[in-house]
């Protein structure tokens, strides 16, 4: 009896929280079912890759076996496949050979490249099972700076190359004096004083340094929105300036580094974000200050 | 029956063997009842099959992944020191890289695979031997393994997990965004091998913040890692069949010298919160 009334109890509260959740519950349900047949459809398409890949391997074994009755294996079949050069063996000595040709296949180009062509693979997988994409709620903003940057004549493939120079420039040297007070407060300060203090520093609101300080002091906090709109202002400021070429690239890639990542943040990373804050700054653009500094810009 | 290195005991024994099965090949065999009317039955065995499916055991790794990251104190101005913290996370010295094969049967000692009569649990056919036993000489321990239905190189999954890291330290301190793309770039100069797919996979870990985003997202990653392998890697895993059976000997540390038949993640995120520190001390 008793056991009968603690489960006509546990049915009625689940029956009173499905009614007043019914919206979070609904969407729960909805988003599991997505999952599941989206998660289906992959699967299917990837079987049938796998029982094609199969197929394929059989028919060429058929052949192999039907010009000559003797036995062969994997490898004569790869070459017959083109898979390696042929009459090339995947010895010890061809493989070091092979990394000399895979090395100057490819240079990585920077973060924001790299996140872009990841994303685009992933949107085409989407187009070729018919699966929904995945949802990034800051992606839109993240291409309108990546269309400003190009609209004012930049190469995003080339920004990367003139960061990391800069880059391995600095580290050869210790910070710089205003450097190495601005890293001093934000180890030493809460980030609302410090930002406050910040602001006593830099009378110019435009300043390249202060707009980089605000976009890590932004990030600190989470605040995606702000960091979008202080990276327009940077991009829209640094391009006005009279900074070479080379150093505009380097700013323009961290700036564009940091609008990737958070561009391409999930609904459930943002969410994270929303509900947290960091006590301190972390001041990730030291190098460019630190560069910045010796060219009296700040 | 037709293939390579096959040795014909049937009428002896009952028993069909491959001398060498780990050598990868395809074998035909055409059955025929004896005084049957019915025609042969035709069957196809093809070796090696990539490692079993680890989509769920890198699920649960994620908890862990973020746990450590919590703990992270690394001192960004130290920067020998914390390059090294950074880089260990790739190495096979207790804290990097994956290391064995993953397989459906529950943990086994090494002479499991020379035993002679086979285990009654035993199944010859899953053997997937990493590299070094593939190709001599090429000591390497990583292997093909089966993730969300799909070959992955065990090494380029390394990256996921480092990445994954990364996105957890990353999501409210802009000095570990600027490390993560420093160390990406240190691990790719040091690998020189399949960069392609490892840069996917470090971003595609990155990017990846819970469970769910897992669910929705990582085997479309699993998909675009598996188009963007290339060289040595896409050729051995050209020779492998997704394996989609669930994986048994999956463990945190090698319950004994058996490296090759047991698989572990990368060991830094089963650190303890003193530990993770150390490297930078």
């Amino acid at each position: 009896m008793k056991k009968n009334l603690l489960i006509l109890f546990l049915i009625f509260s689940i029956i009173f929280i499905v009614i007043i959740n019914k919206g979070s519950v609904i969407r729960l349900l909805y988003t599991i079912y997505k999952i599941k047949v989206n998660n289906r459809a992959f699967y299917d398409a990837e079987a049938v890759r796998t029982q094609k890949k199969m197929n394929e391997l059989s028919t060429e074994l058929d052949d192999i076996l039907a010009r000559d009755n003797s036995s062969y294996n994997t490898q004569e079949i790869m070459i017959k496949r083109g898979s390696v050069p042929n009459g090339v063996h995947t010895n010890t000595t061809n493989t070091i050979s092979g990394l000399s040709v895979r090395d100057s296949d490819y240079e990585y180009i920077g973060m924001p490249i790299a996140m872009n062509a990841l994303i685009e693979s992933i949107d085409e997988i989407d187009r070729q099972y018919g699966l929904s994409p995945v949802n990034f709620p800051f992606r839109d903003r993240l291409n309108k700076i990546k269309f400003l940057v190009n609209s004012h004549g930049y190469n995003i493939r080339d920004l990367y190359k003139s960061y990391s120079r800069l880059i391995e420039l600095d580290k050869k040297h210790d910070n710089m004096p205003k450097t190495t007070h601005i890293i001093s407060l934000s180890e030493n300060q809460e980030s609302k004083n410090f930002i406050i203090k910040i602001d006593t520093i830099f009378h110019d609101k435009n300043n390249i340094a202060y707009i980089l300080i605000l976009l890590d002091y932004h990030y600190s906090q989470g605040a995606i929105e702000n960091i979008f709109d202080e990276t327009e202002i940077l991009v829209s400021v640094v391009d006005k300036s009279s900074l070479s070429i080379d150093i505009k690239n380097a700013i323009l890639h961290y700036a564009l580094r940091t609008v990737s990542f958070f561009g391409y943040s999930t609904d459930d990373r943002i969410e994270f974000l929303r509900q947290s804050t960091n006590a301190k700054v972390g001041i990730g653009c030291v190098h460019l200050l630190n560069m910045l500094e010796k060219m009296s810009v700040f | 029956m037709e293939g390579p290195y096959f040795k014909n005991n049937f009428e002896i024994d009952n028993r069909l063997s491959l001398s060498i099965p780990n050598s990868g090949g395809i074998w035909k065999i055409n059955y025929l009842e004896e005084a049957s009317s019915m025609p042969p039955t035709t069957i196809y065995i093809m070796l090696p099959l990539a490692g079993t499916e680890i989509s769920p055991n890198l699920r649960s790794d994620l908890s862990e992944i973020e746990r450590i990251a919590q703990q992270v104190e690394w001192n960004f101005y130290n920067p020998v020191g914390f390059t090294e913290c950074l880089l260990s996370t790739f190495y096979n010295d207790g804290r990097g890289d994956f290391y064995g094969m993953s397989q459906p049967f529950f943990h086994v000692s090494p002479e499991y695979l020379t035993s002679n009569p086979r285990p009654k649990d035993g199944s010859p056919w899953e053997i997937n031997f990493p590299r070094k036993h593939l190709l001599p000489g090429n000591y390497i321990y990583n292997t093909i393994t089966t993730w969300y239905g799909i070959e992955t190189d065990t090494a380029t999954l390394n990256y996921f997990y480092v990445g994954n890291m990364m996105g957890h330290l990353n999501s409210m301190d802009s000095r570990y965004l600027e490390v993560s793309e420093y160390v990406l770039g240190g691990a790719l100069l040091l690998s020189r091998t399949n960069i392609l797919a490892k840069t996917s996979s470090f971003l595609a870990g990155m990017l990846v913040h819970s469970q769910n985003d897992y669910d929705k997202f990582g085997y479309k990653a699993s998909k675009s890692i598996y188009n963007q392998n290339y060289g040595e890697v896409n050729l051995w895993m050209d020779m492998m069949v997704p394996n989609l059976a669930t994986t048994e000997n999956y463990f945190l540390v090698p319950p004994c010298n058996c490296e090759v038949i047991n698989i572990h993640p990368p060991l830094f995120i089963y650190l303890t919160n003193e530990q993770v520190n150390e490297c930078n001390e």
